[in-house]
C-alpha cells in the first residue's frame, strides 16, 4: 500500500509532462500546418548538394 | 500568329501546349515565354530541379511586377524586431505540397533570409530576414519570378482576436481532457472502496490526486464561465455560464470541504466533467468561425495587385486602392480588371467566371461594360474606370458572403436561451430540496447534501449530451464517405429542408463542352484539326479533341488570324471555323445544314461551323451531364427534397438540361443577387439547400440554410460552404440527406432516454433517495446510455445506409 501514493503521483506527474508538451506545441505553431508536415517528410534535401555543386562551376567560371 | 507546323510541345516549366514555331529553345528544353525560361533557370541555379518531378500541378505563368511597386517598405506592416525583420505573405499560385518546398527551399537560399516557413492550408509564409542584406520588395520580386505572387498580409484585427481566442479556447479544452481521462480511473478507484470499504488514509490520498486535478480544470479551464457568471449577475440575468460556474464552484469547494473534513464522499470528477464538455461544444462553434474569415481573404486576394494607368503616353501603374474613378486603365491578354468600367480601346474575350459563374468567355469591344476581377484572355484593352475598386460588383459579392454567413443564428444563442429558463428552475428546485430535507432533518449538512444531489443529478449532461454525440456519429460517418459537414446544425437543417436548388455548370454538368453530333458535307477532318490547334477557346479546344484521336492535323499555308468571340481563320487558304452565326455573314449555309442547326439549337446546344466557300461542317457542342445526376435527383425528390435549377445562364441549354435530369422548376438567367433573392424567398417557409460551385454562387451558399460545394468546385466556394463532397458527386448529397435524417431520429430517440432518466432523477431526487454519490453514478450511466445508443445503434444503422 505504500506504494499508493508514489505510483499516482508519478503517473499524474508524467500525464502532466506530456500534457505540457501539447499546450507548448500550441504555442509554438506545431499544430499550425498538419497537412503540409505531411509532405514536408518526403522532399530529402539531396538539393543542397546539387545547390553547392552550381556554386562551385560558377565560382570556377568566374 | 504565326502558323506552320502544328506539332504540339509542352512548356517545361508552365506545361502549356504552343506550336514549335511559338516555343523559346533553351539548353535542349522548350518553353513558351521568357519568364518561364527565367524561372525555370533560377530553378535551376539554385538545385531544385527536383522541383519538376515533385509537383504534381503544374504553376502560373511568371509575372513581372512593375518596378514601381514596394519601392520603399513603409507601406508594408512588417515589423521591425532589432535588426531582423519578419512580415506574414499571402502567396497566390500555390497548387501542390511541391510548390510550398519549392517556396521554402528558394527563400532559404537568398542571402540574409533567416527563416521562411510557408503554411500548406492557407497559403501563408512567414519570412525573417536580415535588414540590410536585402528587403521585402526583393523578396516579393524573387517569388513573383517563381511565378508566384506574394502579397503582404496583414489580418483584420477581428480575426487576429478570434484566432488568439480559437487558442486559448483549445488550451482550456485539453487541460480539461486531461484531468478528466486521469480523474476517471481515480474516481472508479474510490468508488471501489466505497462498496468494498477502504481505509481512511487512502481515501484521503485519492481525495489529494482529485483535488490536484480538478482545481486547474475549474480556476484554469473554467475561468471563461467565472468570468461570464460575473458579468451576468452584474445585469441580473442567469445563464448557462453561471450555472456552470455555480454549479462547478459549489461543488468543488463542498468536495473540498469533505476531503478536508474526512465526511461523506466528495464530487471532484462532476465538475471536471461538466466544465470539459461545456468547453468542447464551444470550441466547434468557434471552428466554424474561422472558416467564413479564412474565405473572405482569399475573395480580397482577386482584387488586390497593381494596375497599368495610361495618361496620354505616359504610362504608370499603382496599387489596386488608390485607382480613382474617371482613370484609364489598360488590361494586357492574362491581366484582372482592376475595377468596374467601360472599355476604350480594343476588343478582348473575358472571363467572368468570378461572377456568372459559366465558363463560356464573353467577347467585349468599345463601349462595353467591364467588372473587377474578370479576367482578359487575349487581346489589350484600355478601360474608363466608373466604380472604385472596394466599390465594385466583385466587393459586393465578397461583402454579401459574409453578412449572409453571419446572419445565421450561432448554436450557441438558442442553448443560453433554453439555459436561461433551466438553469432558475433546476437551481430552484435544488434549493427547495435541501430546504425540505434539512428542515425535516434539522441539520444544515442534510440540506446541503440534498442540495447538491439534486443539482448534481438534474444536471442536464445527458441531455446536452444527447445531441451533439448523434451529431459526432452522424459527422463520422458522413467524413468515412467523403461527405463533410461544416457544422453540427448543418445536419438539423439539412434533415428537414424541403428545397433544393441547383447551380448547372460543375454541379450537374461537367462543366467542359464537348462536341455532341456533327454535320459534314466533304471530308475536312484534316484542316479543321489544323484550324482548332491554333485557337485556345473552349468551344476550338472541344472540336480539337474530338478530331484528334482519328486524324493527323495537316499544315497550314499562311497566317491564322482569330477573331475574339467570333473564330479563327486561316487567310491564305480561306478557311474558317468559328461560331455558326459569323459564318452565316461570309458563307452560304445549306439547307440540310441549316435543318440541322435549327434541330440542334433546339436542344439547347452551341453550334461551331466550318466554312470554305460554304458552310461545310457543323459541330453541336453541350455541356455532358454528370453520371447518376437523374437518379439521384429522383430520389432526392422522393425523399421530400424537391430540385429547382438556378443558373446564370442563359434559358435555352438550362431548359435542356432541366429536361435531362428531371427538374420542372428552372431559373435562368440569374445574377448572384437573384439567386440569393430566390434562396431568400423560399426560406420563408421551408430550410433551403444550395449546391453550386461558382465563386458567384457563394453569396447564394451562404444564405442558402446547406450551402453545397462540389469538391472540384473553385476553393472559395468550398470555402464558404457548410457542407462538401469530397467526391464531387451529387450522389454524395443523398447519402448526406439519409444521414441527416438518421442523426434526427437518434437525437429523438437520445433526448427520451434522458428526459425520462431526468424527470425520474427529479422525482427519486425529491423522496429523498438519492445521496450525492449515487446523484453522480446515475448521472454518469445516463450520459453512458446516451453515447451508446449513439456509437452502437445508431452508427451501425448509418452504416447500412
Amino acid at each position: 500500500m505504500d506504494m499508493l501514493p508514489v505510483m499516482i503521483f508519478v503517473s499524474l506527474f508524467l500525464g502532466g509532462l506530456g500534457l505540457v508538451g501539447v499546450l507548448w506545441g500550441l504555442k509554438n505553431g506545431q499544430f499550425d500546418d498538419p497537412e503540409g508536415s505531411r509532405y514536408r517528410v518526403l522532399f530529402d534535401d539531396e538539393e543542397e548538394d546539387r545547390y553547392q555543386e552550381n556554386l562551385k562551376k560558377q565560382q570556377e567560371k568566374e | 500568329m504565326n502558323s506552320s507546323h502544328p506539332a504540339k510541345l509542352v512548356c517545361v516549366h508552365c506545361q502549356l501546349t504552343m506550336t514549335s514555331a511559338e516555343a523559346i529553345l533553351f539548353e535542349g528544353e522548350s518553353f513558351c515565354c521568357h519568364g518561364c525560361k527565367g524561372a525555370w533557370q533560377m530553378i535551376q541555379a539554385a538545385g531544385l530541379g527536383s522541383y519538376y518531378d515533385k509537383r504534381e500541378s503544374s504553376p502560373e505563368r511568371p509575372v513581372q511586377l512593375p518596378t514601381s511597386l514596394f519601392q520603399s517598405d513603409s507601406k508594408s506592416k512588417s515589423q521591425i524586431t532589432g535588426e531582423i525583420k519578419s512580415a506574414e505573405l499571402l502567396i497566390s499560385g500555390i497548387h501542390c505540397a511541391a510548390c510550398v518546398w519549392l517556396n521554402e527551399a528558394y527563400l532559404l537560399k537568398i542571402d540574409g533570409v533567416i527563416s521562411a516557413a510557408v503554411n500548406y492550408s492557407n497559403h501563408r509564409a512567414k519570412v525573417e530576414w536580415e535588414e540590410g542584406k536585402i528587403d521585402l520588395s526583393q523578396l516579393i520580386h524573387a517569388l513573383a519570378s517563381l511565378g508566384y505572387r506574394a502579397v503582404v498580409y496583414s489580418p483584420q484585427s477581428s480575426e487576429k482576436h478570434l484566432a488568439a481566442q480559437r487558442l486559448d479556447d483549445y488550451r482550456r479544452f485539453v487541460v480539461g481532457i486531461f484531468a478528466m481521462m486521469n480523474i476517471m480511473w481515480l474516481s472508479i478507484a474510490e468508488w471501489a472502496g466505497y462498496f468494498t470499504g477502504m481505509e481512511q488514509n487512502v481515501k484521503n490520498l485519492l481525495h489529494l490526486a482529485q483535488f490536484t486535478l480538478a482545481t486547474p480544470v475549474v480556476f484554469y479551464s473554467g475561468l471563461p464561465f467565472i468570468k461570464g457568471a460575473w458579468r451576468g449577475l452584474k445585469h441580473a440575468s442567469l445563464g448557462l455560464d453561471f450555472q456552470i460556474a455555480f454549479s462547478s464552484l459549489l461543488i468543488w469547494g463542498y468536495s473540498l470541504f469533505a476531503s478536508v473534513t474526512q465526511s461523506g464522499k466528495t464530487y471532484f470528477e462532476s465538475t471536471v466533467m461538466l466544465i470539459t464538455f461545456v468547453l468542447g461544444g464551444k470550441f466547434l462553434e468557434r471552428l466554424s468561425l474561422k472558416n467564413l474569415y479564412e474565405f473572405s481573404s482569399h475573395l480580397g486576394n482577386h482584387l488586390g495587385g497593381e494596375a497599368t494607368r495610361v495618361e496620354g503616353k505616359k504610362i504608370t501603374s499603382g496599387p489596386s486602392e488608390e485607382i480613382e474613378v474617371g482613370w484609364i486603365l489598360r488590361a494586357l491578354a492574362g491581366e484582372r480588371i482592376m475595377a468596374d468600367g467601360v472599355i476604350k480601346q480594343g476588343i478582348a474575350d473575358f472571363d467572368e467566371s468570378f461572377l456568372t459563374g459559366e465558363a463560356a468567355a464573353k467577347t467585349k469591344k468599345s463601349g462595353d461594360e467591364v467588372y473587377a476581377s474578370s479576367l482578359n484572355l487575349n487581346g489589350p484593352v484600355d478601360y474608363l474606370v466608373t466604380t472604385k475598386t472596394d466599390q465594385s460588383i466583385a466587393a459586393k459579392i465578397s461583402q454579401l458572403v459574409e453578412s449572409a454567413a453571419n446572419s445565421k443564428p450561432p448554436l450557441q444563442q438558442k442553448a443560453d436561451q433554453i439555459a436561461k429558463y433551466f438553469v432558475p428552475l433546476v437551481l430552484g428546485l435544488a434549493l427547495l430540496n435541501g430546504w425540505i430535507w434539512g428542515w425535516k432533518e434539522g441539520l444544515f449538512e442534510a440540506g446541503l447534501i440534498q442540495f447538491i444531489a439534486l443539482l448534481v443529478i438534474a444536471c442536464p449532461c445527458a441531455l446536452s449530451l444527447a445531441t451533439p454525440i448523434a451529431y459526432l456519429v452522424g459527422i463520422k460517418e458522413a467524413a468515412s464517405q467523403g461527405i463533410l459537414f461544416r457544422k453540427a446544425s448543418v445536419i438539423e437543417d439539412l434533415s428537414s429542408a424541403k428545397e433544393l436548388f441547383l447551380d448547372k455548370t460543375g454541379t450537374l454538368t461537367l462543366g467542359q463542352p464537348l462536341v455532341q453530333k456533327r454535320w459534314y458535307s466533304g471530308i475536312h477532318e484534316e484542316l479543321i484539326l489544323a484550324l482548332s490547334a491554333q485557337s485556345r477557346h473552349p468551344s476550338a479546344r472541344a472540336v480539337f479533341n474530338y478530331l484528334q484521336s482519328d486524324f493527323e492535323a495537316v499544315t497550314l499555308k499562311g497566317t491564322c488570324q482569330e477573331i475574339p468571340g467570333k473564330g479563327i481563320f486561316a487567310t491564305e487558304q480561306g478557311l474558317f471555323l468559328g461560331s455558326l452565326d459569323w459564318i452565316k455573314q461570309s458563307h452560304r449555309v445549306p439547307p440540310e445544314a441549316e435543318f440541322f442547326a435549327q434541330q440542334e439549337l433546339k436542344l439547347g446546344r452551341s453550334l461551331v461551323a466550318f466554312g470554305q466557300g460554304e458552310v461545310q461542317a457543323i459541330f453541336s457542342l453541350s455541356d455532358q451531364i454528370k453520371p447518376l445526376v437523374k437518379e439521384t435527383l429522383k430520389e432526392l425528390e422522393y425523399l421530400g427534397l424537391r430540385p429547382n435549377l438556378l443558373t446564370g445562364d442563359s434559358l435555352a441549354p438550362s431548359q435542356a438540361v432541366a429536361n435531362q435530369v428531371g427538374i420542372s422548376q428552372v431559373n435562368a438567367a440569374a445574377s448572384p443577387e437573384e439567386k440569393l433573392g430566390k434562396i431568400k424567398a423560399a426560406q420563408k417557409y421551408t430550410k433551403v439547400v444550395m449546391v453550386g460551385d461558382g465563386i458567384n454562387d457563394s453569396p447564394a451558399l451562404a444564405q442558402a440554410d446547406v450551402g453545397i460545394a462540389m469538391g472540384e468546385g473553385a476553393q472559395t466556394a468550398i470555402l464558404a460552404s457548410d457542407l462538401v463532397l469530397l467526391r464531387g458527386e451529387i450522389s454524395g448529397l443523398l447519402k448526406a440527406r439519409k444521414i441527416a435524417v438518421q442523426v434526427g431520429h437518434l437525437v429523438k430517440q437520445n433526448l427520451g432516454i434522458s428526459l425520462i432518466y431526468n424527470s425520474l432523477a427529479l422525482s427519486l431526487a425529491f423522496l429523498g433517495l438519492v445521496t450525492p454519490p449515487i446523484a453522480a453514478g446515475a448521472m454518469s450511466l445516463s450520459s453512458l446510455l446516451v453515447v451508446i445508443n449513439a456509437w452502437a445503434f445508431g452508427g451501425r444503422q448509418m452504416k447500412r445506409l
